[in-house]
């Protein structure tokens, strides 16, 4: 029963709730989803938009650590405006953050909880004026705040991410620089010295443009551009024609995906909205169509109780987001579960002698492994990797993955109990499905291999040279 | 720069200049890279039975009139004898000095009515001597999708190809299947509507090419995945497509001789400089300054039993000089394991600078003509390899191309260089790399047994 064949009851299903009380089990439901268009749309799919490589993925990634990269993040994610009175009394009840931090900041990344303190999901979220609320970020969060939204009434627009977007154009561009030089490149933009600290978001102008500018970026080097998206080709050309200096590099989608390990951001947990007689409604109003009911479950990680796969904010590292001195969704049952031992985010850097062993594998008849394909590993929207210690106890699990040609290393994020969270422990990663794959349409037959990982901070670029630090190409 | 002549005349290096031109190795628009897994898609062909999406990558040239004919009968090396409407053949063009200019899929749709069906230069060669010749005939061009991906084509492509390719065919017709043979075509009926079918074997078992009016692929592709699901029919995304060419062996990406030789000067003269033949890319680790080194005869490319001389075209004399002199074969390069997997691993074994070409999985090409050296043990250069992938069905990596003719005895070992010389040219396909020499053994062409199997039929069937 793949993906909701084999449910004759399919014709009838008008929204997740539906699926949930159809189904024998929702874990099992999501694990044989097609990887649905959310992600498809950028990885395997036809997106005229951002193409796969603008030269070739190994040098886009090298260039945000040697030069300055060009990520174009307008047609990726779905935004929400909220408008008006009530919107961020709306933003404190729902986010677990400091309010006054982001009024103040004018941006800031919004985590948000159900009931029972697991995550729901997070969101950059920027005050573009004084009644205006933009949020950006995957369905996930932006479903839960419009359902919210609507309930109390708030005047709300939203914008889906592009492939999904019956205009197929926008509201706003993105563009983001990231690298050494994207303070020299900005300067020269903006004709002036620029300050502004780690999410915090200024009003600036390029030419004649009105541009926000957030600082945003591995080692406090980049900073994400945004405005109204008519002018989206005019602000392009100007960074084309300044970045030439500078060496700017454009970066295609498939380097674009991999910038998450790198910078420590959990892009896809799974939302915890399948349970819970309190979420009924919200089930309810999510449609067969929706993020939380097409997308894929993947990895090697299997419980039939989906609630395994909850995350609290610690286990993603939004730990510090938390501000307890305000009333918000969730906050009673963090301050139980902060009682209790907390998962730490941390990045595992594999053992490349067992990449190796993956990609030899391609010239057996089996055992054959999952495929390692490069340089994005994953293979679902959620993808849950079992972690183990060496002697075969679960301990917590990984989760987004990717080759990262600036650390020469394959390198995913990962939630593990906290005697492990410590550099240079020594982990494993289980590679590939159970029972030889799921019926995920991108998943061949294949057999599970145990991986070795060694634990590093998160993230990952925070303690670690690449290849723009200095004498480092010459090592090894 | 107006035209490939003054290109040619002002350019110090020619074959620079094509070496460095931005153009990649990927040219199939519209069609999603995977549609389920690449790996799961190869196997598709060999085991059940696959849906390739022919409609986009290919230029279509309609050729009509009195002289359509005779034109593309002097333009061809092959015999046009017997050669009746319902009928396709596979053309190939050469130039006045017998070398390789293009081949294509020619369809003889009706009296006086032809198109021609493929990839690279040919379809210019011919436009050209149209008109050069003065031929009576009206051309229609549908370009490529690459161009402009939106434009409507004048036609959808389809093939089922694979060992349930037949029973699929059955059940789409009512179990009316023509009996026809091999590349020849006629009308069937799917779903109420009239759609061209070739008996066409791409992949070792009989297979058909199915086309029709371009506002009707959605319909006629839905009939064929409804119906295909029982036979396990799946979709060839455009990473899983090309690779389908290193089991068949036809080689799809040879350099058109058009560069040199005074005769050519009005033809190069007549091609803009943004013509095909002047922003494709050459690629691999062979390297010279002579374009005329990339230059391949029929011989060499597999086509020497079409090469007749029962008619007059244009390179026949040079053929005729040419057909009793050694030639280079058509093989199939297979890739040391070890060396496959060190290439792959590099990435992550070797520091920044060390590693090698990137092999991109499973379609390795990064540049419009590839051209790997292949080395004897003295270190010559003896052959190219020009189209390389990874294969699951034959769990090897494979390289359809060329070698002299005392070293194409299967199971010869060679040497490969992968990777170009000097870090790599300015291609934007090209990251910075090292060279590194691959053992090659050389195998059969086509490589799958399937395929040989059903080509000796074939061929044998046609006497």
């Amino acid at each position: 029963m793949s993906g909701g064949i084999g449910f004759p009851q399919r014709d009838q299903w008008q929204n997740l709730q539906d699926i949930i009380d159809t189904v024998p089990n929702i874990v099992d439901y999501l694990y044989n989803n097609p990887p649905g268009p959310y992600l498809t749309a950028f990885t395997v799919g036809i997106s005229p938009w951002v193409p796969p490589e603008f030269t070739n993925w190994f040098e886009e990634q090298l260039s945000w650590s040697t030069g300055v990269a060009l990520f174009d993040l307008s047609h990726h994610m779905t935004e929400l405006f909220l408008k008006g009175p009530g919107s961020l009394e709306l933003i404190a009840r729902l986010a677990v953050n400091n309010v006054t931090r982001f009024v103040g900041r004018r941006s800031a990344q919004l985590v948000f909880c159900n009931e029972n303190g697991f995550v729901i999901g997070d969101v950059v979220a920027y005050l573009l004026d004084d009644s205006t609320i933009e949020l950006v970020g995957f369905e996930s969060a932006i479903n839960w705040v419009q359902f919210h939204a609507e309930q109390s009434g708030i005047e709300f627009t939203r914008d889906d991410l592009t492939p999904l977007n019956p205009r197929q154009a926008r509201k706003r561009y993105r563009f983001q620089l990231e690298g050494p030089q994207s303070s020299r490149m900005l300067e020269k933009l903006i004709g002036q010295a620029v300050k502004v600290g780690f999410f915090e978001a200024q009003d600036m102008k390029i030419g004649d443009h009105d541009v926000l500018v957030l600082g945003h970026g591995m080692a406090g080097r980049g900073f994400e551009l945004s405005g109204p998206y008519d002018e989206y080709h005019e602000v392009l050309s100007m960074l084309l024609e300044v970045g030439r200096e500078f060496g700017l590099v454009r970066v295609g989608r498939r380097a674009y995906r991999t910038t998450p390990v790198v910078r420590g951001w959990f892009p896809s947990p799974l939302p915890a909205v399948y349970t819970g007689e309190g979420m009924r409604a919200y089930r309810r109003w999510l449609p067969t169509s929706s993020y939380e009911a097409a997308s894929s479950l993947g990895g090697s990680f299997y419980s039939p109780n989906v609630e395994d796969y909850y995350m609290t904010p610690w286990d993603l590292g939004y730990g510090k987001l938390i501000h307890w001195e305000h009333d918000f969704m969730g906050r009673d049952a963090l301050r139980e579960l902060s009682r209790r031992p907390q998962r730490r985010l941390v990045t595992l850097v594999w053992h490349p002698d067992d990449v190796v062993r993956v990609f030899r594998s391609l010239f057996e008849v089996w055992p054959r492994y999952k495929i390692i394909e490069l340089p994005l590993l994953i293979y679902s929207r959620w993808h849950y990797d079992t972690v183990l210690d060496k002697s075969g106890k679960g301990i917590g699990i990984s989760s987004y993955v990717a080759y990262v040609a600036n650390y020469r290393a394959v390198l995913s994020l990962a939630s593990i109990d906290a005697d492990f969270a410590v550099p240079g422990s020594e982990v494993i990663v289980v590679w590939g499905e159970p029972h030889q794959g799921s019926r995920k349409p991108n998943v061949e037959a294949h057999a599970q291999i145990l991986v070795r990982a060694t634990v590093a901070p998160a993230p990952y670029w925070k303690q670690s040279l690449d290849v723009g630090s200095p004498g480092k190409g010459a090592e090894k | 720069m107006k035209n490939l002549q003054e290109l040619v005349e002002t350019t110090p290096n020619l074959q620079q200049l094509l070496y460095n031109n931005p153009t990649g190795g990927r040219f199939w628009p519209n069609v999603p890279p995977e549609f389920s897994n690449w790996r799961d898609e190869q196997r598709g062909w060999r085991e059940t039975v696959v849906l390739f999406e022919q409609s986009y990558h290919m230029t279509n040239l309609y050729v009509r009139g009195p002289d359509a004919f005779r034109l593309l009968n002097y333009l061809s090396i092959n015999s046009f004898q017997g050669f009746q409407p319902g009928q396709a053949k596979q053309m190939v063009c050469v130039s006045p000095d017998g070398y390789y200019v293009g081949d294509a899929i020619l369809f003889y749709l009706d009296e006086h009515e032809f198109v021609i069906v493929g990839v690279g230069a040919i379809h210019n060669w011919v436009e050209y001597h149209a008109h050069a010749l003065g031929a009576q005939v009206a051309l229609e061009r549908d370009e490529s999708s690459r161009v402009d991906p939106r434009r409507p084509r004048t036609c959808y492509r389809f093939q089922l190809q694979g060992p349930n390719a037949r029973p699929l065919m059955e059940k789409l017709t009512g179990g009316r299947v023509p009996d026809i043979p091999f590349f020849h075509f006629t009308y069937i009926d799917i779903a109420g509507h009239r759609v061209g079918y070739l008996h066409h074997g791409m992949v070792g078992v009989e297979g058909a090419e199915l086309w029709g009016p371009f506002d009707e692929l959605q319909a006629v592709k839905g009939a064929i995945l409804e119906a295909g699901a029982e036979f396990g029919l799946r979709q060839v995304g455009s990473r899983t497509y090309a690779t389908n060419a290193l089991e068949s062996g036809w080689i799809p990406n040879p350099l058109p001789a058009v560069y040199t030789g005074e005769q050519l000067r009005p033809y190069r003269e007549w091609l803009p400089a943004t013509a095909f033949e002047a922003v494709s890319s050459l690629g691999g680790s062979f390297v010279s300054d002579n374009i005329e080194d990339y230059y391949l005869t029929p011989w060499d490319l597999g086509y020497g039993r079409l090469v007749k001389f029962d008619h007059d075209f244009i390179g026949r004399a040079a053929l005729e000089r040419m057909a009793h002199l050694p030639h280079r074969k058509r093989v199939t390069f297979v890739w040391d394991e070890r060396d496959t997997v060190r290439i792959l691993s590099s990435v992550i074994e070797k520091p920044y600078g060390h590693n090698y070409k990137y092999f991109d999985l499973p379609l390795a090409q990064y540049a419009t003509w590839m051209y790997d050296a292949v080395l004897n043990d003295a270190g010559e250069v003896v052959g190219f390899a020009m189209w390389t992938g990874f294969d699951v069905n034959e769990r090897a990596v494979l390289a359809l191309g060329t070698v002299r003719a005392e070293y194409a005895q299967p199971g010869t070992r060679l040497r490969l260089i992968w990777g170009e010389p000097n870090g790599g040219s300015r291609k934007p396909s090209v990251e910075r790399h090292v060279q590194t020499e691959v053992e090659v053994t050389v195998g059969p062409v086509p490589y799958s047994e399937p395929s040989r199997r059903y080509r000796e039929t074939v061929l044998h069937r046609r006497g």
